[in-house]
């Protein structure tokens, strides 16, 4: 297969951010719209050359693309959408923006995401209605939370991945958390604190999921040579790709058919991601930035994408290597665990602050190159993301 | 064993894929969607076979036996209708058939991957569900 054309000539030029809250106390439509508004800001482009803007959301908790073009000031676009996935789309987001760059359907496309996640609708505790929801929520397994223990559970009998080694997760995250200003867990935490912290659904404690959040990302996507003209470094995209595995089954809870719940997304992503690089590989990696909804997640990405190998991922973070001294930092702004849960949208943007050399106290030295990735269960999606060589 | 299982229970409407597979629970029956084409038996009940695309054929008996292949104890109930539950086990298992399906384990109890399984059949909701427990 031909790498696709759009890599290496597209960029990220900027991200914006609203507060993260437990009550922003404000519409979906203003968070979006000031997430927005600052990372045109950010990269320095005046609201009237903007001419897409792609976004995500699950049980109609944000408000649709067009209401933001409206709130930016009557802005007309030329490409427009509105994707109903959840923790699967930012990097994909991302990658439709760039292919509308690419391909001339527009020039500046802002990706967001925006939710009262905390005071609005909650997620992490919300029923989702799919066609085999009449299996799940009769027996009482009702939320995300459950399902992705039941990967998690299955990870840990096939890999021997400890209870202690999910904890090394959060502990490594909370380490970056308290270097960054914007996250919400952000308290130190112990591994004796974490061993006696309580379960919500075994082998899941609090500590390994989610902090829900009010609040709003945005990054700009737009083409490289523009973004060199802009104000800030770019962030190439070097990398992409999107995978629905075969054996994703008829919804995103319908994991009956999957053949091995101890792999999720990533490992079938990696192949595709590494190839449309053009000779990149995990070893190139400087950092990476792993979709987080629950611990395990991390863990059985950073083995998907082969940054580890099968099975050494617990070891990997309890050893100290993803910490900002280690061989590979990860998720270096708390994650969604201790940042907060803008469903990603934050992944991506921490990542493209790394590499324009913005991270503050949690800069990792040498960041020119990582990986990003929006995948938990079946469905996925990643990016490889560079300096401007 | 004694107990009720289940208190909870959240309706959810079967549809006219899925309404044969439950009139058989109903009847404290596992039957399983089965492909002519390919021979083999899936999950959950479909218009065709996920594995080869071929029109599901007739469905075929199971024993429901099977093993441990996952599980997960719910210490918080995250919907108001199983508050009364905590904790319980909801038990993903390989049925001899090679299929997995989910359900409610009939007593707490400590779990081990590959520990043998068989249905058992109890009413939440004034509904008849597949729930299971060690074999005997």
């Amino acid at each position: 297969m031909d790498r696709p054309s759009f890599l290496g000539k597209t960029a990220v030029a900027g991200v914006g951010y609203t507060d993260l809250t437990k009550r922003s106390g404000v519409s979906v439509l203003a968070l979006a719209t000031q997430a927005c508004q600052r990372a045109l800001d950010d990269a320095g482009l005046d609201a009237s050359e903007l001419d897409g803007i792609v976004s995500y959301s699950l049980f109609e908790d944000s408000v649709p693309v067009q209401s933001v073009a409206t709130a930016l000031g009557r802005r007309e676009l030329s490409y427009a959408i509105d994707l109903s996935l959840g923790g699967q789309a930012p990097c994909y987001a991302v990658t439709l923006a760039a292919l509308a760059v690419s391909s001339g359907m527009a020039e500046n496309v802002l990706v967001f995401r925006a939710l009262n996640g905390r005071s609005g609708v909650r997620i992490g505790s919300q029923p989702f209605p799919s066609p085999t929801a009449q299996y799940r929520y009769p027996i009482g397994l009702t939320a995300f939370p459950q399902l992705i223990a039941l990967w998690a559970r299955r990870f840990m009998i096939e890999t021997g991945t400890t209870h202690e080694q999910l904890g090394a997760v959060v502990l490594a995250q909370r380490a970056y958390a308290a270097l960054n200003e914007r996250a919400i867990q952000r308290t130190p935490l112990t591994l004796d604190g974490y061993l006696n912290g309580p379960f919500v659904v075994d082998p899941f404690r609090t500590y390994d999921c989610t902090s829900e959040v009010d609040g709003a990302c945005a990054v700009l996507v737009t083409s490289l040579d523009r973004a060199r003209s802009l104000a800030r470094p770019p962030a190439v995209i070097e990398g992409a790709a999107w995978v629905t595995p075969s054996g994703s089954g008829l919804d995103m809870g319908d994991f009956f058919g999957w053949d091995d719940w101890s792999r999720n997304c990533h490992s079938h992503l990696a192949d595709r991601l590494w190839a449309s690089t053009g000779g990149l590989g995990p070893q190139d990696m400087d950092f990476a930035e792993i979709y987080d909804c629950f611990s395990s997640v991390v863990l059985m990405g950073l083995e998907g994408l082969g940054l580890v190998g099968r099975g050494e991922s617990g070891e990997f973070v309890a050893s100290g290597e993803t910490a900002l001294a280690g061989s590979l930092p990860v998720n270096t702004h708390g994650g969604l665990l201790c940042e907060g849960y803008l469903h990603g949208m934050n992944t991506v943007a921490e990542a493209v602050l790394q590499l324009q050399g913005r991270g503050g106290d949690r800069q990792v030295p040498e960041a020119n190159r990582c990986v990003v990735t929006s995948a938990a269960l079946q469905d996925g999606s990643a990016l490889v993301l560079s300096v401007d060589a | 064993m004694t107990g009720v299982v289940q208190h909870g229970f959240v309706e959810v409407p079967t549809d006219a894929d899925s309404a044969w597979w439950w009139a058989a629970i109903a009847e404290d029956r596992l039957l399983l969607p089965h492909c002519d084409g390919c021979d083999r038996c899936f999950f959950p009940p479909q218009p065709t076979c996920p594995y080869c695309g071929s029109p599901a054929g007739e469905p075929v008996a199971s024993a429901g036996t099977g093993q441990v292949y996952s599980w997960v104890v719910v210490h918080v109930a995250l919907h108001p209708g199983f508050a009364e539950d905590v904790p319980y086990t909801i038990v993903a298992v390989e049925l001899d058939e090679g299929v997995r399906v989910l359900g409610r384990l009939r007593e707490e109890l400590e779990l081990t991957a590959g520990l043998r399984l068989e249905p058992h059949f109890y009413d939440a909701g004034g509904r008849r569900m597949l729930g299971f427990q060690p074999a005997s």
